[in-house]
């Protein structure tokens, strides 16, 4: 066992995945000698060479594009926007071409794009967008955002493995700040399968990404001070969403908290909150909550973007609320 | 004493390395007067204080580790272009 952050978790998974399949290259803006701006493929072109990691010109649109060509013959592409909210800029790509091949021609597009997601980093609007949301509407794409360094490993090999485009959202937040003991087994993450982070009896709090610990540290204290059983799903693959761990905990709690970095409006949360409501109905008690980031772009002063985010104060009494019903 | 140092302008990850240097001093001192502690009451204190100083070190550690965390994702923000 060792430590690693979760930034240390990715780069393992990538070398591991081009050590173990040759048709696995990566992608993106100096990505090769300068290791990525966040250093997330440090160390990774002298171990593998300039033919596999390869340094783009800075087009999101061509970096997509020539993944998705790359993965349509057989490569394994894995392509690297720089911050996720510059995703925007390959959209076409992804939605019109990468999401609907197999769906038109029969044709597998094995390729991930990472994207560096998230705020509470002081980045502003242009640097700490949470834009899964976006992709979550568009059949064909698959859709990663895990919490843990154990997660971040291991859904990043099943991400490569998968014969779908995957869009990997990797919180920045978390890079250096989650550390973990990882052992020196391989890990391998299946791929639409949440996780329980902590076991409870009186509500359910869904969750991912960033948000997990601050669901985790609200329902300690919400156990510690009013002896209430939070359950806190970690989604961990948004799309497939693990609609039968999230109903079945539903049926068990009869409560409901979703909470999201995202903006709320038009967020996963919604669908979620639908979803519940067609399929479970009639085992809830309270209407299903909804916490999220508020609906403006990401203010980059420090102290709104305290209010603008989500955090475990918010997630405290959004429950208590719930359980008042 | 206090002055000396923060008449230096020294950064606040520099102020933490201080602290963390100082409560390890601590540490070792408290260590020693524990060895010579004469009464249950004082080994108790001893006990107590040393583990308040590891405590301490948690603490300033998580906050130097939260520095160095920000500091790198603010050379990736500053390193951006767009």
């Amino acid at each position: 066992m060792a430590t690693s952050t979760y930034l240390e978790a990715i780069n393992q998974a990538l070398f591991e995945e081009m050590e173990r399949d040759e048709s696995v290259f990566l992608l993106g803006e100096d990505i090769g000698i300068y290791g990525g701006a966040f250093k997330v493929t440090k160390g990774l072109y002298k171990a593998f060479g300039g033919d596999r990691v390869i340094d783009t010109p800075i087009s999101e649109s061509a970096i997509i594009g020539s993944a998705i060509g790359a993965a349509i013959t057989g490569l394994r592409p894995v392509a690297e926007m720089q911050f996720a909210d510059f995703i925007t800029v390959g959209f076409n790509q992804l939605v019109a071409n990468a999401a609907t091949l197999y769906y038109r021609h029969n044709i597998p597009v094995p390729m991930v794009v990472r994207a560096p997601s998230g705020g509470g980093i002081r980045g502003g609007p242009f640097h700490s967008r949470n834009p899964e949301a976006w992709f979550f509407h568009q059949p064909g794409l698959k859709i990663v955002a895990p919490a843990t360094a154990r997660d971040a490993k291991g859904l990043l090999k099943s991400s490569i493995r998968d014969n779908n485009p995957v869009i990997y959202f990797e919180h920045k937040y978390l890079y250096r700040r989650v550390k973990e003991e990882l052992p020196k087994e391989e890990i391998v993450v299946p791929l639409g399968k949440a996780n329980i982070s902590r076991e409870g009896d009186d509500v359910t709090v869904i969750t991912y990404g960033a948000m997990v610990f601050e669901c985790l540290d609200a329902a300690k204290k919400l156990f510690e001070e009013h002896d209430i059983s939070a359950q806190v799903i970690d989604l961990r693959t948004l799309q497939p969403l693990d609609m039968e761990l999230i109903l079945q905990s539903v049926q068990k709690t009869s409560r409901v908290v979703i909470v999201h970095e995202a903006s709320l409006s038009g967020g996963i949360g919604a669908e979620i909150a639908a979803r519940i409501s067609e399929k479970a109905f009639e085992y809830l008690d309270a209407p299903v909550k909804r916490i999220a980031s508020l609906d403006t772009p990401t203010p980059f002063s420090p102290i709104l973007e305290n209010e603008f985010m989500p955090n475990a104060e918010k997630i405290y009494n959004a429950i208590l609320e719930i359980m008042k019903f | 004493m206090t002055k000396k140092y923060f008449d230096k302008m020294l950064s606040m990850q520099e102020i933490l390395r201080l602290c963390i240097d100082k409560e390890k001093d601590l540490i070792e001192f408290y260590t020693q007067a524990h060895n010579h502690a004469r009464t249950v009451e004082e080994d108790k204190m001893f006990k107590a204080l040393i583990e308040d100083s590891h405590q301490h070190i948690v603490t300033l550690e998580k906050q130097l580790s939260e520095i160095k965390a920000q500091q790198e994702t603010d050379k990736a923000l500053s390193y951006d272009v767009y």
